[in-house]
C-alpha cells in the first residue's frame, strides 16, 4: 500500500470515523461540547471533500466490515449513554461509520452527508438547551419532561426516532439504502444494528420524557420562537429524506 | 428450617402490626371507597399526612399553583389565607421583615418560586453573585452521612440503599417479580392457564415452584434454591432473611412496613383477603401477608446476593450502613449523584469517575461547588421573593448573616406548612359558604302526595331538589342500604353479597326467588358465549376464531363506537330479561327449614342409590327412612328390616354429607335466611325516626336506592352505593319496601309511635345516577287501587330525572345541554358508550354533609355535592339516632370524602392516574401498562378536570342540627368519630337550634362562628 493511500485511508477513517480513531472523534466531540453541532457537520464535510479531493479511492474490504463493527461497537455503546448528549455522540459514530458501506460499494455525496448530520445538529441545539436550563441532560438528573415540556417533549421524539431511521426520513432511506448495498452477512449486522438503534432509542426516550419529575429542579419549556425554529429544522430534515429518495431512486 | 411455635406467632403478629398503615384494597367489583391512610387515623391529619409522604411518597396537598387557580376563581378567601398564615406566624418574626406580607405574596404569586437546584440559571448574575457571598453553609458532610446511615431499616431498604448507592435497579426487578408472582397465584378467572397448587397458599405454591423455577435465577436472583429450601413455612423465611440481611431485631417492625408499602395495592389486596373469610377465592387459594412478605424478602435476599462481592464483600444493614460511616463523604457523593441532586454540571463527570472507581479524585471540588451551587440559588430565590412582594433590594442586602440564616429557616418551615395553610383557609372559605346560604324554609304540614326516601349520596341531592320543585314532595335523606344490612343471594348465583357498608357484618341472608316456577334450562345465548370464551382463550384457537368469525365482532365494535345507544337497545333485545323476582325477606320457621333440608337430603339419597348402588326408584316413605339411618334417628333394626347395608349408610353420611353434625350446619345456614318480625320491626321503626318520617305519611313512600350503569368501566362499581358495599341499592330497597309494607309490621310500629295509615304504599325503586333514570321494582305488589297514583309518580320522576341530567350535562360540559330532552339523551348515551372515560362525574366535588331536617337546605341549590342525612333532633332527645348516623353514613362519608381528597391531592400515588393507560388484571383490579402496582384510588378522569382538581379537595364539612349538648353526648359515645373530629380528620360544625348559634369544633373547643342564625 503506497504512503499516500494509507494516509488517505487514515484521515478518511477519522473524518467518517471508524474503530479506533473514532475514539479520537469521540473524544473531541464529547469534550467540547459547546461546539459540537459544528463538529457535527464538520467530520463527515472534511470527509466527504477528502474524498473527492482524492477521486474516490477504492478500499480494501477489511475497511468494510471495520466501519461495519464501529458501528455496531458505538450503537452497543449507545444502550447506556449516560445522558443525551453521549448518546447523540455515539450515535453519530454509529450512523457515520456505515458510510463505508458507501465509500465501498456506491459513493458519497453531499446530500448523503448532509442529511446525516442536520439530525444531530437538530440534537445538538435541544441538548445545549438542557444544558442551559438544568445545567447537564443527564438521565440520573434530568427526568419527567414529558410532564413539564411538551414542546421539548415533542421535538426531542420527533428528532430522535428520526435520527433512528423513523421511515421517511433520511436516516431511514439511508439503512433502506445500505441494505441494497449489503451481502447476507452485512444484512444481518444491519439488522442487529437496527434493532439496537430502535432499542436505545427508544430507552432515552423513555427516560427523558417519563418517570417522576425530579424535585429539586425548575422545568422551563422551550420558548415559542426557538420550537418553530427547530421545528422548521425537523421539517426539513424530514424533506431531505423525501429529496433524498428521489436521488437515490 | 422450622421455627418453634412461639417464633411463628411472634412473626405473625408483628407482620400483622406492621402492615396496619397499608389500606385494604377490595376487589373492583365492590369498589369501596376509604381513607388511604385510615392505618394512621390515630394520628392528627398533619402528621399522618406527613407518614404517608414518607411510606407512600405522596404528597398531601395540592401543589401552590394549583391552590393559586383555586385563589383566583375566588374558592379561597383572602382574609382565610391571611388568617392561617397569621397562626403559622404567631411565634415567628424577623426584624424588618413584613413577614406576613411576604408569605402571602409568595403563596398568592409566588408560582413556581422554591429553591431550586437550577434557579441561578435564570437569575441575575451580578446581583446573586453579590448575595451569595453572605448566605450562610451549615452542612456538614459527616452528619448527612449519619443521616443517611440512621435511615437504613426505617426510611430505606438494604437494596433502597444499594441502589441509591450504587445505582442497582434491585427494587425494580423485585417489584416486576412480586407483581408476576401475585398477579398469578390471585388471579379470579382472568388467565386461561392458572398457577399451579394455588389449593396450598400462597407461600407454599410459591415454594414449589421457586424450588425449579431458572426465571428467578436469570433476573438474578441468585441462591434462591438453598434460602427456599430452608424455609418450609412463611414464618421461618420472613426470620430467616431478616437474620440473613443482619436488620437488628428492634428495625424489624419497621423493615415489615417498608416492605409491604412498597407495593401497597396488591399487599393492601392481600390483607383484605386474608381478613375476608367468606370470600371465594380466599377459601379456594389462600393467601395472607406473611405469605407475601416472606416471598418479597426471599426473592430481595437473592438479588441482593448477586452483588455480593462486587460492590460490597458482604451485603448486609451492618456492612451497608458501615460504608456510609467509613466513607462519609463518598457515600453522600453517591447518593446525590443517584438521586439527582449532584450539582448538574458535574454529572458527566461524577458518572464516569464512579465507572473508573476515582470518584476520591473529585472530592474536593464536589462540595465547593456542593456550597456555591446552595448559596447561588438561595441568593436567586430570596432576590425573586423580593422582587415579587416589591420590597427594597437593599433590606435584603443590608441583613446580616443570622437575619439572613433567621430567614432562610423560616421559610424552610413555611414551605413544609404551605400546604396545610392553604388547606385550611380552604375549608374556612367553604364553612363560610355553607354558614350564609343556610336559611331555613318553613313548610306546611299537610299530607303530601308522596315522600321519597334517597340515599344520603350526594348524586340524590340534585334529584331531591327537582322532585320537590314538581310539587306535593318531601324527599329524606338516609344512608342507601336504608338501615337494613343484607347478605344477598341472587338468583342464579351460589355466593353472598354483602349489601351494607363494610364496617358491618350482615347476619341476615336474602334469597332472590322466580316469582313464577319455570324449569330451568341453559339458554342458547349462554351456550355461545361459553363457546366463544373458550376459543377467544385457549392456546391455539384464537388464530382460527379470528379468521372465522373476527368480522362479527368488527360489527359489535363499529355498533358500539358510532351508534352507542341505538347499538346498545338493540343488544338489550337481544338478550334475555331476568325472570320477574321476589325476596325471601320473612325468616322462615324452624319446621319449614327442616322440611327444606330433608327434600334435599331424599334428592341426595335417590341420587346416590341410583349412581351408586344401580337401585331403582324408592318411594318416598322408604328413602326417609333411609334418611333417618342415615342421621341416626332410626334404630339398627330398621337396617336389617330394610337390608340396607352399612356401607351406603357410610357413603351417605361421608361422601353426600347426610350426617347429623352436617345437617346442624345446614340448619345454621338456614337459619340465616330471613328476617324475624322482630327484627323487621325494629330495623323499618329504626329508619324511619333517624330521619324523622314518623307521621304525615302520604299515599306512596318511594324507597330509592341507586347504582350505575356504564360501558368498558372497571370503576363502575365506584358509582355505585357505598353503603351497599358498592353495589346497587335497589335490593336493600326492595328488603325495606317489603318489611314496610307487612301489615304485622305496621301493627308493632303503631304501638311505637309510628303510625303508617292503610293506604300508604311502599314502592321500591333505582336511581340510575349515571342516566338520572329510576326504574320501578315490585310494581306486581302494588294495590291496584294506588296504580294511578304510582303512573303519576313514574311521571314526576322521569321528569325529575331530565331536570336532573341538564344540570349534570352542562357539568359533563357538553355544549348540547340546553334542553332537558337533548340532555337527557346525552346522558344516556354516555352510560352506553364504551369509549366514554367519565359516564358520570359520581360522587366527585363532595365537600361537606348535613345531618338535619330539611327545611334548612330545602331551598338550596347544593349542586350535588353535599351528603344530606335527614335527622330530626326533637324526637332524639338522648341522641341514641345521632350516635347510629355518626358512627355509620359519617364514617363511610369521611371515607368517600378522603379518597377523593388523596385522590385529588396525589393522584399518581394516592389516586389510580389515567384510565387511558389501565389494564384489568385478575378480574379484580387493574395496573397501570402491564406491570404495576395495583391502582387503588380513584383514576384522574374522576377528579380532576384537565390539570386542575374538580373535587373540591378539603376535609369533610359536617354539620349537625342539634342542640350541642345532644351531639356532645353521641360525640362522647363514639370513640371512632372523636377520634376523627379530635385528629381533625373531619371538621365538625353544630347549628343549636336552641341557642341559635353555629358552632365549629376547633383545636378542643366550640367556636362561635355565627349568633341569631334562624332556624
Amino acid at each position: 500500500m503506497a504512503l499516500n493511500d494509507a494516509l488517505i485511508y487514515t484521515l478518511l477513517a477519522l473524518f467518517f470515523p471508524i474503530f479506533p480513531l473514532s475514539m479520537v472523534v469521540s473524544y473531541l466531540l464529547q469534550k467540547y461540547y459547546r461546539i459540537r453541532s459544528l463538529l457535527f457537520v464538520l467530520f463527515p464535510s472534511t470527509g466527504l471533500l477528502l474524498y473527492s479531493i482524492s477521486n474516490a479511492p477504492s478500499f480494501p474490504k477489511p475497511f468494510l466490515w471495520l466501519g461495519l463493527l464501529s458501528s455496531l461497537l458505538y450503537a452497543l455503546r449507545s444502550l447506556y449513554p449516560g445522558s443525551l448528549s453521549r448518546w447523540s455522540v455515539y450515535h453519530f459514530l454509529s450512523l457515520i461509520s456505515l458510510l463505508w458501506l458507501f465509500l465501498l460499494r456506491a459513493e458519497v455525496n453531499i446530500l448523503l452527508v448532509a442529511s446525516l448530520s442536520l439530525p444531530f445538529l437538530i440534537l445538538s441545539i435541544l441538548d445545549r438547551f438542557l444544558i442551559d436550563r438544568f445545567g447537564s441532560s443527564h438521565l440520573k438528573f434530568l427526568t419527567g419532561l414529558g410532564w413539564t415540556s411538551p414542546r421539548f417533549s415533542f421535538l426531542i421524539a420527533l428528532s430522535l426516532l428520526l435520527s433512528a431511521g423513523m421511515p421517511m426520513g433520511t436516516v431511514f432511506f439511508y439503512f433502506l439504502t445500505s441494505s441494497f448495498l449489503s451481502g447476507f452477512w452485512e444484512l444481518m449486522v444491519l439488522s442487529f444494528l437496527w434493532f439496537l438503534w430502535g432499542w436505545s432509542t427508544m430507552r432515552l426516550l423513555s427516560s427523558l420524557l417519563w418517570g417522576d419529575r425530579n424535585g429539586n429542579l425548575l422545568y422551563e419549556d422551550l420558548d415559542a420562537k426557538s420550537f418553530y425554529f427547530v421545528l422548521s429544522l425537523t421539517l426539513i430534515t424530514g424533506a431531505l429524506g423525501v429529496i433524498f429518495l428521489e436521488v437515490m431512486l | 428450617m422450622r421455627l418453634d411455635e412461639g417464633k411463628r406467632l411472634f412473626i405473625r403478629s408483628l407482620v400483622n402490626v406492621a402492615s396496619e398503615v397499608i389500606p385494604y384494597f377490595w376487589p373492583m367489583r365492590n369498589f369501596i371507597h376509604h381513607n388511604p391512610l385510615y392505618g394512621l387515623e390515630h394520628m392528627p391529619f398533619r402528621e399522618a399526612v406527613e407518614k404517608g409522604e414518607k411510606l407512600f411518597h405522596a404528597r398531601g396537598f395540592l401543589s401552590r399553583e394549583t391552590y393559586q387557580s383555586l385563589f383566583r376563581k375566588g374558592e379561597i378567601g383572602e382574609e382565610h389565607l391571611r388568617s392561617s398564615l397569621r397562626e403559622f406566624l404567631k411565634d415567628r418574626s424577623l426584624e424588618g421583615v413584613e413577614l406576613e406580607e411576604l408569605l402571602f405574596k409568595l403563596m398568592t404569586e409566588g408560582s413556581d418560586l422554591k429553591p431550586y437546584g437550577n434557579l441561578y440559571l435564570s437569575c441575575r448574575p451580578e446581583e446573586v453573585r453579590r448575595l451569595s457571598g453572605r448566605i450562610p453553609w451549615d452542612e456538614d458532610t459527616l452528619s448527612e452521612a449519619e443521616r443517611l446511615a440512621d435511615r437504613l431499616g426505617r426510611e430505606l431498604t438494604l437494596y433502597d440503599g444499594l441502589d441509591h448507592l450504587f445505582g442497582t435497579e434491585i427494587g425494580r426487578t423485585l417489584d416486576e417479580l412480586v407483581i408476576k408472582v401475585c398477579a398469578d397465584f390471585l388471579d379470579e378467572g382472568q388467565a386461561v392457564w392458572g398457577m399451579p397448587l394455588r389449593n396450598r397458599g400462597l407461600y407454599s405454591s410459591w415454594r414449589q415452584i421457586a424450588l425449579r423455577n431458572r426465571r428467578f435465577t436469570l433476573k438474578g436472583c441468585r441462591g434462591i434454591e438453598e434460602i427456599v429450601k430452608e424455609c418450609e413455612d412463611p414464618e421461618s423465611a420472613v426470620y430467616l432473611t431478616l437474620e440473613l440481611l443482619d436488620i437488628p431485631e428492634e428495625l424489624w417492625e419497621d423493615y415489615i412496613t417498608l416492605e409491604l408499602s412498597k407495593l401497597h395495592g396488591w399487599a393492601g389486596f392481600i390483607r383484605w383477603r386474608s381478613s375476608a373469610k367468606d370470600y371465594y377465592w380466599q377459601i379456594k387459594h389462600p393467601a395472607d401477608l406473611v405469605d407475601y412478605l416472606a416471598i418479597r424478602l426471599i426473592l430481595g435476599t437473592a438479588l441482593l446476593r448477586r452483588e455480593r462481592g462486587r460492590l460490597l464483600s458482604e451485603i448486609n444493614y451492618n456492612s451497608l450502613r458501615e460504608f456510609i460511616l467509613k466513607n462519609p463523604e463518598e457515600a453522600v457523593m453517591r447518593y446525590e449523584f443517584y438521586t439527582g441532586r449532584a450539582p448538574s454540571h458535574l454529572y458527566d463527570r461524577l458518572a464516569d469517575l464512579i465507572e473508573e472507581g476515582r470518584l476520591e479524585e473529585l472530592r474536593e471540588e464536589y462540595f465547593t461547588q456542593k456550597r456555591k451551587l446552595y448559596t447561588l440559588n438561595t441568593a436567586s430565590y430570596l432576590l425573586r421573593l423580593w422582587e415579587l412582594t416589591g420590597f427594597e433590594k437593599k433590606s435584603l442586602f443590608s441583613m446580616d448573616r443570622e437575619r439572613l440564616s433567621s430567614l432562610i429557616e423560616l421559610l424552610k418551615e413555611f414551605e413544609k406548612e404551605e400546604g396545610y395553610l392553604w388547606l385550611r383557609a380552604h375549608e374556612r372559605s367553604l364553612i363560610d359558604e355553607i354558614a350564609g346560604k343556610l336559611k331555613p324554609v318553613k313548610v306546611e304540614r299537610r299530607r303530601p302526595f308522596a315522600q321519597a326516601l334517597f340515599c344520603i349520596d350526594v348524586r340524590s341531592e340534585r334529584f331531591r331538589r327537582h322532585l320537590e320543585e314538581i310539587g306535593e314532595y318531601e324527599t329524606y335523606g338516609i344512608a342507601g342500604f336504608f338501615g337494613v344490612p343484607v347478605s344477598f343471594i341472587e338468583l342464579g348465583k351460589g355466593h353472598e353479597t354483602h349489601l351494607c357498608p363494610v364496617l358491618i357484618k350482615p347476619k341476615n341472608v336474602v334469597l332472590e326467588l322466580r316469582r313464577e316456577l319455570k324449569r330451568e334450562k341453559e339458554s342458547l345465548r349462554e351456550v355461545l358465549e361459553e363457546i366463544l370464551h373458550d376459543l377467544k382463550y385457549n392456546i391455539l384457537t384464537p388464530y382460527i376464531t379470528v379468521e372465522a368469525i373476527g368480522l362479527l365482532f368488527g360489527f359489535d365494535m363499529v355498533g358500539k363506537t358510532l351508534f352507542p345507544l341505538g347499538y346498545s337497545r338493540f343488544r338489550e333485545k337481544l338478550s334475555e330479561e331476568k325472570p320477574p323476582t321476589k325476596l325471601m325477606v320473612d325468616k322462615p320457621s324452624r319446621e319449614y327449614a327442616l322440611e327444606v333440608i330433608g327434600l334435599l337430603q331424599r334428592e341426595l339419597i335417590r341420587r346416590a342409590l341410583r349412581d351408586r348402588f344401580g337401585m331403582g326408584n324408592l318411594d318416598e316413605d322408604t328413602l326417609e327412612i333411609i334418611r333417618k339411618l342415615a342421621l341416626e334417628e332410626e334404630t339398627s333394626a330398621k337396617v336389617e328390616e330394610l337390608r340396607i347395608s352399612e356401607e351406603l349408610l357410610q357413603v351417605l353420611r361421608q361422601e353426600y354429607r347426610i350426617e347429623k353434625g352436617y345437617m346442624r350446619i345446614q340448619m345454621e345456614k338456614l337459619a340465616k335466611i330471613g328476617f324475624t318480625l322482630e327484627e323487621q320491626v325494629f330495623f323499618v321503626e329504626r329508619a324511619l325516626k333517624s330521619i324523622g318520617l314518623t307521621d304525615n305519611f302520604g299515599k306512596l313512600v318511594l324507597v330509592i336506592g341507586h347504582g350505575s350503569r356504564s360501558e368498558n368501566n372497571p370503576y363502575e362499581s365506584a358509582l355505585d352505593c357505598g353503603a351497599c358495599g358498592g353495589d346497587h341499592g335497589y335490593i336493600n330497597a326492595r328488603v325495606f319496601t317489603q318489611m314496610a309494607n307487612n301489615p304485622k309490621v305496621r301493627e308493632r310500629l303503631r304501638n311505637r309511635g309510628i303510625d303508617i295509615p292503610e293506604d300508604t304504599v311502599f314502592i321500591a325503586c333505582e336511581h340510575n345516577t349515571t342516566t338520572d333514570e329510576v326504574y320501578i321494582y315490585d310494581t306486581q305488589d302494588v294495590p291496584t287501587s294506588h296504580l294511578p297514583f304510582l303512573e303519576k309518580a313514574v311521571r314526576d320522576l322521569e321528569l325529575a330525572g331530565k331536570r336532573s341530567a341538564k344540570e349534570r350535562c352542562a357539568e359533563l360540559e357538553d355544549s348540547d345541554c340546553y334542553e332537558e330532552e337533548r340532555a337527557f339523551n346525552l346522558v344516556k348515551r354516555n352510560s352506553v358508550d364504551w369509549t366514554q372515560v367519565r359516564p358520570e362525574w359520581g360522587l366527585s366535588g363532595n365537600y361537606a354533609f348535613i345531618i338535619g331536617r330539611r327545611e334548612l337546605t330545602r331551598g338550596l341549590n347544593l349542586q350535588g355535592k353535599v351528603f344530606l342525612h335527614s335527622y330530626d333532633w326533637r324526637i332524639d332527645r338522648r341522641g341514641f339516632l345521632l350516635e347510629i348516623i355518626l358512627s355509620g353514613p359519617l364514617v363511610v362519608g369521611e371515607w368517600i370524602n378522603m379518597e377523593h381528597y388523596f385522590s385529588t391531592v396525589d393522584n399518581e400515588s394516592y389516586g389510580s392516574g389515567s384510565k387511558v393507560y389501565h389494564n384489568v388484571v385478575g378480574r379484580f383490579g387493574v395496573m397501570s401498562g402491564n406491570l404495576s402496582d395495583l391502582r387503588t384510588g380513584l383514576p384522574t378522569q374522576t377528579v380532576l378536570k384537565g390539570e386542575l382538581p374538580h373535587h373540591r379537595p378539603v376535609r369533610l364539612i359536617t354539620l349537625v342540627e342539634a342542640p350541642l349538648d345532644i351531639v356532645e353526648g353521641a360525640f362522647q359515645r363514639i370513640r371512632k368519630v372523636r377520634e376523627l373530629v379530635h385528629n381533625r380528620w373531619i371538621n365538625l360544625l353544630v347549628l343549636d337550634p336552641e341557642r341559635k348559634d353555629l358552632l365549629l369544633f376547633d383545636r378542643g373547643e366550640w367556636v362561635k362562628l355565627v349568633s341569631e342564625v334562624s332556624v
